[in-house]
């Protein structure tokens, strides 16, 4: 775990340089990595999605969009009636689902990612605001912050997108705009408590800026609760993302999602069990993979929580 | 006490306030409010469209707009639905109950199934028990809610054809599917919050005092853990009722369940806007109610929170 202190210290040139501890925190945290099944689980599954999403044309030969009627319910392959050359069958229109899931990775990491990084850039600023000034400003934010969390985040995200139109773009954005909340609130906490250290009131005897203190010496203190909070919201961010292409709100009706996928196999569900059981598998691995992730990120930033 | 009473009211108000202030604004995301409720403007001159804004009040200032808006919703009038043709809000009224028991239902089922659970892992902790109820909830945190219901659906409705497959209209039996579709996602995380509270409460002093007196481990796990669980709890159960009304707008569209749900989301996908801002308005209410509540209930659970 990284000490804060060692943060401030590299930061400021003028500090006396510390002697830090032997076993730098780049050892602790891969010795950490190497003994939790856990950790290693969550991070053979995000390399192995993200090598979907980026080597999607080459780990299939079919494209995701092509129709094929005569290949139409195609089962996955030990099964009767399926195809070699399909090996997890196709949908109605004869499209292969395996290059269907693959391409379907690109769309679920890239609105998870760019949302939550949006996000993460407003939550965070916005909790720094709140948590270091106080008074009005964090009355503000905060109160913005409630008639956030006062909607069914779905039904926000649903009425939005309804009037500006589905698109990857305009879901992006809303998902980045809406989700900045819970940074804030986990930012802010721990604001209140470190603006009352001495580190902090040593910096600002130096004659440090407001701007410097929160920057320099505030922000790298919040930034291990950041990474854990956001590494969840990836994970929730691709189910929301899932739920909306779900509902016909997500991203326009060509891009291929595993949230679409399942909203076209449930059509098909007396028939073919493979198109809603295999996209919903997809979504469940991956965002199990990122939640371990967080789960295992939080124990060794906080090894408070294992207790 | 009365300072916090009063304290905790202004605030619900403002959040009210910015509520309408939200709900109302959907109107105009797209721009001109007009052309959304037109839709399809093949054939209209000019000056129809001009009095069809007019007709609408879309030609006055916004803020007397929305005062107007906000006055009618006060008195319970949202406005006419141009794809029921009928009152909007004699059509929530309508649905509300079915999503009311929907609710309910699934958070009753949430904590009788969360509660033990949780206590058990934290009890057990170290245990295959206790990893093993873990990779559950972690499990359940991460599939979709729809998928489960999808799943849920295919085999027992489509495939055993024990359950009907949507509707409302056999009674518990209609019900199961929804229910357990909608708290599964709350099953699983309040099991790993209640474990981790209950955690938290077996290391205070008092449980070490409880046990240093000879108490049995019985009795200090009844009178002295389990009711200081009670107080995460009861926020919990705050946070579940706003992702079971969020969940509600999925579980219903899948299993065509005639409540609020199904009508907000339908109300979406028609862009009948009033109805979708009289339903947003009113998802968003219960919600701040629900929470109201539970800050209240709070306060009488723990006499600390009233001090600060």
């Amino acid at each position: 775990m990284m000490e804060p202190s060692n943060n401030t210290t590299k930061s400021e040139k003028h500090a006396v340089e510390i002697k830090k501890p032997k076993k730098s925190s780049n050892s602790r945290f891969l010795y950490d990595l190497k003994k939790s099944t856990k950790a290693k689980f969550a991070i053979i599954v995000i390399f192995i999605v993200s090598l979907f999403a980026i080597l999607a044309p080459i780990l299939t030969p079919y494209d995701p969009v092509t129709t094929d009627l005569m290949a139409r319910l195609k089962p996955p392959v030990p099964f009767r009636y399926s195809v070699v050359s399909h090996p997890l069958g196709t949908d109605a229109l004869g499209r292969d689902i395996w290059a269907r899931i693959v391409y379907g990775a690109r769309v679920s990491l890239l609105v998870g990612i760019t949302s939550v990084i949006i996000s993460g850039c407003i939550g965070v600023t916005l909790g720094l605001i709140a948590g270091y000034f106080g008074g009005i400003v964090d009355d503000i934010i905060m109160r913005i912050a409630d008639i956030l969390l006062a909607f069914p985040f779905i039904l926000l995200m649903l009425a939005v997108l309804a009037v500006i139109g589905p698109g990857l773009g305009n879901m992006i954005l809303v998902l980045g705009l809406t989700g900045w909340v819970s940074y804030a609130r986990v930012v802010r906490g721990e604001v209140l408590s470190l603006r009352e250290k001495e580190f902090v009131e040593s910096a600002r005897s130096l004659g440090a800026s407001n701007m410097r203190i929160i920057f320099k010496h505030i922000l790298p203190n919040v930034v291990n609760s950041v990474i854990v909070v956001a590494s969840f919201a990836v994970a929730s961010t691709i189910i929301t993302e899932a739920t909306l292409s779900f509902l016909g709100l997500g991203v326009k009706p060509t891009t291929p999602t595993w949230g679409m996928m399942l909203s076209e196999g449930r059509e098909y569900i007396r028939q073919a069990w493979w198109l809603t059981t295999l996209p919903g598998l997809a979504i469940g691995i991956t965002v199990l993979g990122i939640n371990l992730l967080g789960d295992w990120l939080r124990d060794v930033f906080d090894p408070r929580t294992l207790l | 006490m009365a300072r916090y009473t009063a304290r905790r009211l202004l605030q619900a108000i403002i959040v009210i306030f910015g509520i309408t202030i939200a709900a109302f604004s959907i109107n105009f995301l797209a721009g001109d409010p007009t052309y959304v409720l037109i839709g399809d403007m093949r054939g209209m001159t000019e000056e129809d469209i001009q009095a069809f804004r007019h007709r609408m009040g879309f030609d006055r200032p916004i803020l007397v707009q929305y005062f107007d808006w906000l006055k009618n919703a006060v008195r319970g009038d949202f406005g006419w639905s141009y794809k029921y043709k009928e009152d909007n809000w004699k059509i929530i009224v309508e649905r509300f109950p079915a999503t009311l028991q929907l609710t309910v239902v699934s958070l009753i089922l949430q904590l009788l199934v969360s509660f033990p659970l949780g206590v058990f892992a934290a009890l057990k902790r170290g245990t295959k028990w206790d990893s093993f109820s873990m990779v559950l909830a972690l499990l359940g945190q991460s599939m979709p809610s729809f998928w489960i219901g999808l799943m849920l659906m295919m085999i027992f409705s489509v495939n055993l054809k024990w359950l009907p497959v949507s509707g409302r209209y056999e009674g518990i039996r209609s019900m199961v599917l929804p229910v357990i579709t909608l708290s599964f996602y709350g099953i699983a995380r309040n099991t790993r919050l209640i474990r981790s509270s209950m955690l938290e409460v077996l290391g205070e002093d008092y449980i070490r005092t409880a046990r240093a007196k000879g108490q049995t481990e019985r009795n200090v796990y009844i009178k002295h853990a389990l009711r200081n669980v009670l107080i995460p709890v009861v926020t919990m159960v705050g946070m579940d009722l706003g992702s079971l009304l969020s969940g509600a707008l999925v579980v219903e569209t899948i299993f065509a369940w005639p409540g609020m749900g199904m009508l907000t989301v339908n109300a979406i996908n028609g862009k009948d806007i009033m109805m979708v801002q009289a339903c947003v308005t009113l998802f968003a209410l219960m919600f701040v109610f629900a929470n109201l509540l539970v800050d209240f209930t709070y306060t009488i659970l723990d006499p600390r929170v009233r001090l600060q």
